[in-house]
């Protein structure tokens, strides 16, 4: 115990508190970190943004052609409507014996039916065709209506001719979105794909770390670890198989099974075996991971080859578009979001000293998601539907786990052949 | 590393730099937070809000001065608007209060006093720790005390004068003080004469 006079107090303090260190919780940097780089979650946000772009666009695809289907048939009905004024002097029509669809209106022999029916096609139809024509609200005045000409030239169809049209026109009508969603079809695919990686970051300690190996390390800490690594593509391939459901005549939805071989080599040197450290991003221990590494990523005994591979298996959910064409030969693009999981990994981590790579299976990460793109040409050859697509795959999360420093992103170019079948 | 190249890297917005930065500042300042919250979590979230603000006006840093100070000024105001938001400084609390000290042991005796001084000016009422924080410890003066926690210049005077007597007393009881004794070697002499 020391003795201190009431004036030497204020430096008592002072010297304390500078003597006094806490270290703050990863939680603090991560979330510093968050707020000073929020861009980090643009890959996920711009495969949603793609992805309900793709999907309202189906949707409005979807109701142009059932609106489509209305109008190539509006004219026969107005037709039917518009011809007997005969029998509408009397307020009368004889209507066939069906179910009208539009808002559930059941078909009956009065003419406040025949208005309601009218209107109701009009509702169906967009406003660009809503001055074609112009529907009487009370059908009593139809009589006084002045209709175009195209239409009244075709007063000498007989009731029986306009009863079999009505009908055909309305069951065309409601069976047009029907047919389209029944044509479920089968795909297998595979194909091989040129497998490479994106390195994003730099090896680092924690905050225990720091305080341990700041002096002697700092100029290998400051380095990135893209300038130190020397990688290179290599081959790998995917095979699966998929159901494809057609939401309108130009959007598909898929929805399938694939598995996918990844493999890089990186150029290293063969060592003898020493201990590789991995600093991680763990408030709660402060002691690195180690590994035994025989390759040294600068110099060694001699050079040598590593081949990092990953086989995982993936659920694909994506959207086709059929930008033009027909049906025998046309042109799509299509996107594609893959939970993945990676059930075998024979990777080798740099250490955090970017000296040597050794495999540390505990910071692989085992789930994981994919987003892919393709552009397809789809062509029909004895009865099957064949498809050749140039396709880019990028795994969104790193390989690695968040509590290793360095990110890594899979990612796949390759070209997809499939075989597509009709199975309903 | 070097303050100035961690500051060029923080300037063009390096997240290594940031990260180094905040690695070699951290712990330094959140000790400096920790002696103005009331808990470790609250001295946490004062050195993220503070943190933020060393990366995102780091281009405001003029060179005039030492890096370290420059953080420390934001930190420490970065502390006092977060004290502000709910807490009044002119409190006056009994000394009763500080009876309560809770303290580990450590092994290390120099990180154990260090440890009981910060947690004795800690268990201080708001009012006195943090003029005293800021005058005898971040050196402000009563002036800029009574500007920054907008109380009189006075109020400031006497929170200080009382808080350093209720800690002196604490520091006292809890053995790490011993307050010299009075030199009466000149009353004997005069005695003697």
């Amino acid at each position: 115990m020391k003795r201190y006079s009431k004036e030497e107090l204020d430096e008592l303090l002072k010297e304390k508190s500078d003597q006094y260190l806490l270290y703050p919780s990863d939680r603090v940097w991560k979330n510093i970190h968050q707020e000073l780089h929020p861009s980090n979650g643009w890959r996920y946000a711009s495969l949603t943004v793609l992805f309900f772009f793709i999907a309202s666009l189906s949707i409005h695809v979807k109701k142009n052609e059932l609106s489509k289907g209305l109008i190539n048939n509006k004219e026969t009905l107005y037709q039917y409507i518009e011809t007997p004024s005969a029998s509408l002097a009397n307020n009368t029509l004889q209507l066939p014996e069906i179910f009208i669809p539009f808002h559930g209106l059941k078909q009956s022999n009065d003419a406040t039916s025949i208005n309601l029916l009218a209107s109701s096609i009009m509702h169906a139809n967009t406003i660009e065709h809503s001055n074609e024509i112009s529907l009487p609200k009370n059908i009593s005045t139809l009589p006084q209506i002045s209709l175009p000409t195209a239409i009244t030239t075709t007063n000498n169809i007989t009731k029986e001719e306009k009863k079999h049209t009505l009908s055909e026109t309305i069951d065309l009508v409601v069976t047009t979105a029907k047919k389209i969603s029944k044509d479920i079809k089968w795909q297998l695919y595979g194909g091989p794909s040129i497998g490479y990686r994106s390195l994003e970051g730099k090896a680092t300690r924690n905050i225990y770390q720091y305080a341990v190996y700041s002096l002697s390390t700092n100029a290998v800490f400051a380095r990135d670890v893209k300038d130190v690594v020397n990688h290179r593509p290599a081959m790998g391939f995917e095979l699966g198989t998929a159901m494809i459901y057609p939401l309108s005549k130009r959007i598909n939805v898929r929805a399938g099974i694939q598995a996918n071989y990844n493999q890089y080599q990186i150029k290293a040197f063969s060592a003898i075996p020493e201990i590789a450290t991995y600093a991680v991003n763990n408030s709660n221990s402060s002691t690195p991971l180690s590994a035994v590494s025989v390759y040294r990523n600068n110099q060694g005994l001699s050079p040598a080859t590593i081949q990092n591979e990953h086989y995982m298996i993936s659920l694909p959910i994506g959207l086709d578009y059929r930008v033009s064409g027909t049906d025998k030969l046309n042109f799509s693009v299509g996107s594609s979001i893959q939970p993945t999981y990676v059930f075998a990994n024979f990777s080798y981590l740099l250490s955090s000293n970017l000296q040597n790579y050794a495999k540390e299976p505990s910071l692989n990460r085992n789930w994981n998601i994919n987003g892919a793109v393709e552009a397809s040409v789809n062509f029909e050859h004895k009865g099957f539907r064949w498809s050749i697509a140039p396709q880019f795959r990028y795994q969104m999360l790193s390989s690695f786990k968040e509590k290793y420093p360095i990110k890594e992103n899979l990612m796949d170019m390759g070209i997809k052949i499939g075989i597509i079948k009709t199975i309903k | 590393m070097t303050d100035e190249v961690l500051l060029q890297g923080c300037l063009k917005n390096d997240a290594y730099a940031q990260q180094e930065l905040y690695y070699k500042y951290s712990p330094k300042m959140l000790s400096v937070c920790y002696r103005y919250a009331k808990s470790r979590e609250d001295a946490e979230d004062m050195l993220q809000e503070g943190f933020i603000k060393v990366f995102t006006q780091i281009s405001k840093y003029e060179n005039r001065g030492s890096f370290e100070g420059w953080i420390l000024r934001i930190i420490v105001h970065t502390c006092i608007n977060h004290l502000k938001k709910n807490k009044k400084f002119n409190e006056h609390v009994d000394l009763a209060y500080a009876g309560d000290l809770i303290i580990k042991e450590d092994s290390i005796p120099a990180i154990l006093q260090a440890k009981q001084v910060v947690e004795c000016i800690r268990s201080l009422p708001i009012g006195y720790r943090t003029v005293l924080n800021l005058f005898a410890i971040e050196g402000y003066s009563h002036k800029e005390i009574g500007f920054m926690l907008e109380i009189e210049e006075s109020t400031s005077r006497s929170q200080y004068t009382r808080a350093k007597n209720m800690l002196e007393e604490l520091l006292i009881k809890k053995n790490i003080l011993q307050p010299k004794k009075e030199n009466t070697k000149w009353l004997s002499s005069m005695r003697a004469h």
